[in-house]
């Protein structure tokens, strides 16, 4: 597949093509080596640059003009040199890689709000019970952020403006399921 | 738009970074004078956070997966001297395989598996070496596939029965046939709506209403369809299309859509076979011989999950093979072995046939006149 063709595919909802963009992996490992790092390293760097490329193509804040093999290697060299620095400054060597998105999951926390209601588990059951299309609808706008035009083709809207309509009306059932002292008071 | 709506655009405009400056000035207007906006801008907060962490954690997996993908893809095409091991190692797994069957059949001559009078085991080695040395995905002998068609297009019972070194036929219901566009068909208890046919139609696009003497329509792209109760599966009738809607009851009705396998026929004229073969390129490859089409899959299969589909559309026909949730496009002038290609559900209206069964949050119905 072409860039092009990548591109296209990408921006008609087609995530799944994102796994052409691994033929650039290779390149990415033979650099992060001769820096200090290892196959690990290489790997994670490339993931994060994958994640920052894909949110600014469908945000439309990806300009076409570079290869996108530039661009992603971009990416991964500057978060390398900062991840360098960074081990660098603490000393900590053998340190796990900090992704640039530091606000996920890290497993910690499950164990020990295990039992007690949990912020998280209170929003994830309210998702739950919202069902699909909505789950779906608000994880793409709301952390990829794809504007309404391409939702409304990726979800057989017949506008962008219904499909908006439909995305505030999601957002409404799931709150009406949460009451605000609980969201205000569970950590 | 009413005021609860109006309110949560702003906030979503807000965490989105998108207000524009009227908007701004009306959000910080709100933030300040209304306590309960200032309330739920900071709920809100805290939902799109976890939308987002989540969402985020569930992206990443999804990596894991593509990269997975590309990996298999990758390996799938040694070049060099990978692929003269591979070639050496699979001559080297024909013979041990061969011999293993001889062996296998002088201990155990009542094996059910082998349940064939003649398994020519010789012959299969032979075989076997020989087109393994060409390349590997191409197992298939035309000869023994078209022994193997006939033998067992008259007893499906036998399709599970191995044929050594030949084809496992894909039983007669699995493949499945049909006509584009497809017409809707429907079943209605009174509270439940099943649609069958097209798991794609968006729910803003149907609606439910009633007219003053009870009767049900159906509203799908401006346009009404009668409904009545029924259990069995009825196509959906066009009725008269000038009704305005007048108030909502308060009856609520669930549509639940289901995919085109319940609108499917049996197919005549096509008939599915697969190796069974683990192999790193899976492949496909259509015969044509006296109007019927023959399809044969290098790879194993699981009958429970696993469907041959042709859509026929005037006079184009296009082929699809499902397994488990996984879709892939087959082009019938495939004469040669030419790898599998799997195609996102999404893709277009054809493959988004094949979309999972979907539940329609429950709609409202309206009173018409």
């Amino acid at each position: 597949m072409t860039d092009k063709e990548i591109l296209v595919q990408l921006r008609l909802g087609n995530e799944h093509c994102l796994k052409y963009l691994y033929q650039h992996l290779e390149m990415v490992k033979s650099w992060v080596k001769q820096n200090n790092g290892n196959d690990d390293d290489a790997y994670d760097v490339f993931q994060e640059a994958i994640i920052v490329f894909y949110k600014n193509l469908m945000k439309g804040n990806y300009e076409s003009k570079s290869k996108i093999s530039t661009y992603l290697f971009g990416i991964c060299k500057r978060q390398w040199l900062n991840q360098l620095n960074r081990r660098l400054k603490y000393e900590k060597p053998n340190d796990n890689f900090v992704a640039l998105d530091t606000r996920q999951d890290d497993g910690f926390e499950i164990e020990f709000t295990r039992g007690r209601q949990s912020l998280k588990r209170y929003i994830d059951e309210a998702l739950n019970k919202l069902g699909e299309p909505c789950k779906k609808l608000l994880e793409t706008t709301i952390y990829l952020k794809l504007r309404m035009q391409e939702i409304a083709e990726m979800f057989n809207y017949s506008s962008a403006h219904s499909a908006r309509q439909q995305k505030l009306r999601c957002i409404k059932r799931l709150r009406e399921q949460m009451s605000y002292e609980l969201i205000i008071q569970l950590k | 738009m009413n005021e609860e709506l109006k309110h949560i655009d702003l906030i979503d405009k807000h965490l989105n970074g998108t207000l524009n400056t009227d908007e701004a000035t009306n959000f910080e207007q709100l933030l300040q004078h209304d306590v309960n906006f200032r309330k739920e801008v900071a709920i809100y907060k805290k939902i799109y956070k976890r939308i987002e962490d989540k969402a985020a954690v569930n992206f990443k997996n999804r990596l894991n997966d593509y990269y997975k993908e590309y990996q298999n893809v990758n390996l799938a095409k040694p070049n060099g001297i990978y692929k003269k091991l591979i070639i050496i190692s699979s001559i080297a797994a024909a013979i041990i395989f061969g011999i293993f069957l001889i062996n296998n059949n002088i201990q155990e001559d009542q094996n059910p598996l082998f349940k064939q009078s003649d398994p020519d085991v010789v012959d299969v080695e032979d075989k076997d070496s020989i087109e393994y040395k060409e390349h590997i995905p191409k197992p298939i002998n035309e000869g023994i596939a078209h022994e193997e068609t006939k033998d067992t297009v008259s007893h499906f019972e036998d399709n599970t029965q191995l044929s050594i070194g030949g084809l496992k036929h894909l039983p007669a219901e699995l493949v499945r046939t049909i006509e584009y566009p497809i017409t809707l068909q429907y079943t209605f208890n009174g509270g439940e709506i099943f649609l069958f046919g097209d798991p794609s139609i968006a729910s803003l696009q149907l609606q439910i209403v009633k007219n003053t003497k009870g009767h049900y329509f159906l509203k799908y792209r401006d346009r009404y369809y009668s409904i009545e109760k029924t259990t069995a599966k009825k196509p959906l009738q066009l009725a008269s299309n000038d009704y305005s809607v007048i108030e909502p009851t308060q009856e609520k009705i669930k549509i639940k859509l289901k995919g085109i396998e319940e609108v499917s026929n049996i197919s005549k004229n096509i008939e599915a076979s697969f190796t069974g073969n683990e192999s790193l390129v899976p492949t496909y490859f259509f015969e044509k011989k006296d109007g019927l089409v023959h399809l044969v899959i290098d790879r194993d299969l699981e009958l429970k999950i696993s469907k041959v589909y042709s859509i026929h559309k005037g006079t184009k026909t296009s082929y699809f093979l499902k397994i488990g949730k996984k879709l892939f496009q087959l082009n019938s002038d495939v004469t040669k072995p030419t790898p599998l290609k799997e195609v996102y559900i999404l893709t277009n209206k054809q493959t988004q046939l094949f979309r999972e069964d979907r539940e329609l949050p429950e709609k409202m119905v309206y009173f018409v006149e």
